[in-house]
């Protein structure tokens, strides 16, 4: 009796990465994608924080105080934008499942933690619909904000993977040495 | 704001159309834009707010039924409005005319802390909460240059009005920088407050700490401020301003209104503004003078 063994072609998480970026940003739809999706969230996440402002003049800052959210929130754009993009090449030319658990829930809590809920209308909102418990909701919203950040680039990094194994995983083969 | 919601929707739809049979991701796609419609359609009316160019009441010297029935509120309690209270935006929007409180005059009268000189041309008025991180990212950030170019030169002068919405620490905060007014040291505690900031409702903000807090600043009577702030003195006037806040419309603190010094021509800016934004409009107010 043979002993039958798969093996696939990519071996490591680091060669499925690569894989699925060659494939997808090898066409440059893609690349415009990515880059308006990270263009736009970066711009939400730093009117959210503050940062940007377009009224009365356009202007951004970057205090002393906002450098870690800022790198954070740098990064979920990004990350954003390369997992949009991902999931868009899949919809389009595979019929595998999306990892949209993974995408949503990450953008989800994103943006959420980029808002110091307290702050701003998100927080009265809250105060107003849930009385003393949004007062608890915005706080903790406003006090866990970068391990909020943590958590959703966490969740980003994992969907990322996730789209990459499946885009991936297509080109596994059955080998079988006995054959 | 809704183009993130604009872009996930041609995702849910393209997806709908490709794969009919996961309609499983597609429901927890419309979850999510909902979710998020929600979330900026608030947003949205919170922008709204930031360009109306409120009208002045030293214009029309009138003030609405409403807004009245707002300060008169009685159920507000803890400086909260509870739910259901809110003014909605459209209300706003459509009477754009605020009580005549914001005249320089009128806030000294009421027993709000300024700064600067004040036959400035122009005021600012800060809406602010002790326990807001914005608010202290404009005290320490912004204030200072505004200190330097304009208070300091008698061109425009700052006025405080408390707008507590981030917990019951935040009113015992407002009443202590009150009571530390009464001595004169309200802006030594301004300072005080924003430079050893805490988490929201971690207690950094107790009455406790408020009396420790003005213990450090010199010159101040901590026994006259202590009687001050258990007396809870300033109850009424944190109410007040707290009300002014929600009767206006503002949404969020920072809030601020710069404006000509008897209350007419004024700007609403929400957010912890970089100095340059302030500077574009308070130039303008002056250049117009």
């Amino acid at each position: 009796m043979p002993n039958k063994k798969t093996m696939p072609i990519t071996t490591s998480w680091q060669d499925s990465l690569i894989l699925s970026f060659r494939t997808v940003f090898s066409n440059w739809p893609y690349l415009l994608i990515t880059g308006g999706t990270a263009t736009v969230f970066w711009i939400v996440f730093n009117v959210f924080d503050q940062l940007l402002f377009f009224s009365p003049i356009v202007i951004f800052y970057l205090p002393d105080d906002a450098v870690i959210g800022f790198i954070l929130a740098t990064l979920t754009a990004i990350l954003l934008g390369i997992v949009v993009s991902m999931n868009v090449y899949v919809f389009r030319h595979s019929k595998l499942k999306l990892g949209l658990a993974a995408f949503f829930s990450g953008s989800t809590v994103s943006v959420i933690s980029s808002t110091c809920a307290s702050c701003s209308s998100l927080g009265f909102l809250l105060v107003s619909v849930f009385g003393g418990t949004g007062v608890a909701a915005s706080s903790f919203l406003s006090n866990y904000q970068t391990p909020l950040r943590v958590l959703s680039i966490a969740l980003l990094t994992w969907a990322l993977f996730s789209v990459a194994n499946k885009l991936t995983s297509s080109c596994v083969i059955k080998y079988d040495p006995s054959k | 704001m809704l183009l993130m919601t604009n872009f996930s929707s041609l995702i849910g739809i393209v997806n709908l159309l490709r794969t009919s049979k996961r309609l499983n991701g597609f429901y927890t796609f419309m979850a999510f834009t909902i979710l998020t419609t929600l979330i900026y359609a608030q947003m949205g009316s919170l922008n709204k707010l930031e360009s109306i160019q409120l009208a002045t009441a030293a214009e029309t010297g009138t003030e609405t039924a409403e807004e009245r029935a707002h300060e008169e509120n009685p159920n507000v309690q803890n400086g909260f409005s509870p739910a259901g209270q809110l003014p909605n935006m459209t209300q706003i929007a459509n009477n754009t005319v605020i009580p005549n409180e914001f005249a320089l005059s009128n806030l000294v009268a009421q027993g709000s802390p300024s700064f600067g000189n004040q036959s400035a041309s122009v005021t600012i008025i800060e809406f602010g909460d002790f326990q807001c991180h914005f608010c202290g990212r404009f005290a320490i950030q912004t204030e200072p240059s505004l200190n330097s170019t304009y208070f300091q030169t008698g061109k425009a002068n700052l006025v405080f009005k408390h707008f507590v919405t981030h917990g019951p620490d935040s009113f015992s905060a407002a009443m202590a920088s009150q009571c530390a007014n009464d001595q004169g040291k309200f802006w030594n505690f301004y300072k005080t407050l924003y430079n050893n900031q805490g988490e929201e409702n971690s207690g950094w903000a107790s009455a406790n700490n408020m009396k420790k807090f003005a213990a450090g600043i010199p010159g101040m009577d901590t026994q006259k401020f202590d009687s001050c702030l258990d007396s809870q003195k300033y109850k009424s006037l944190v109410e007040n301003d707290t009300n002014l806040a929600f009767s206006s419309g503002f949404q969020g603190t920072p809030t601020y209104i710069i404006q000509k010094n008897n209350g007419s021509d004024r700007e609403v800016l929400l957010g912890a503004y970089p100095f340059p934004s302030f500077q574009a409009i308070i130039d303008k107010k002056i250049s117009g003078d």
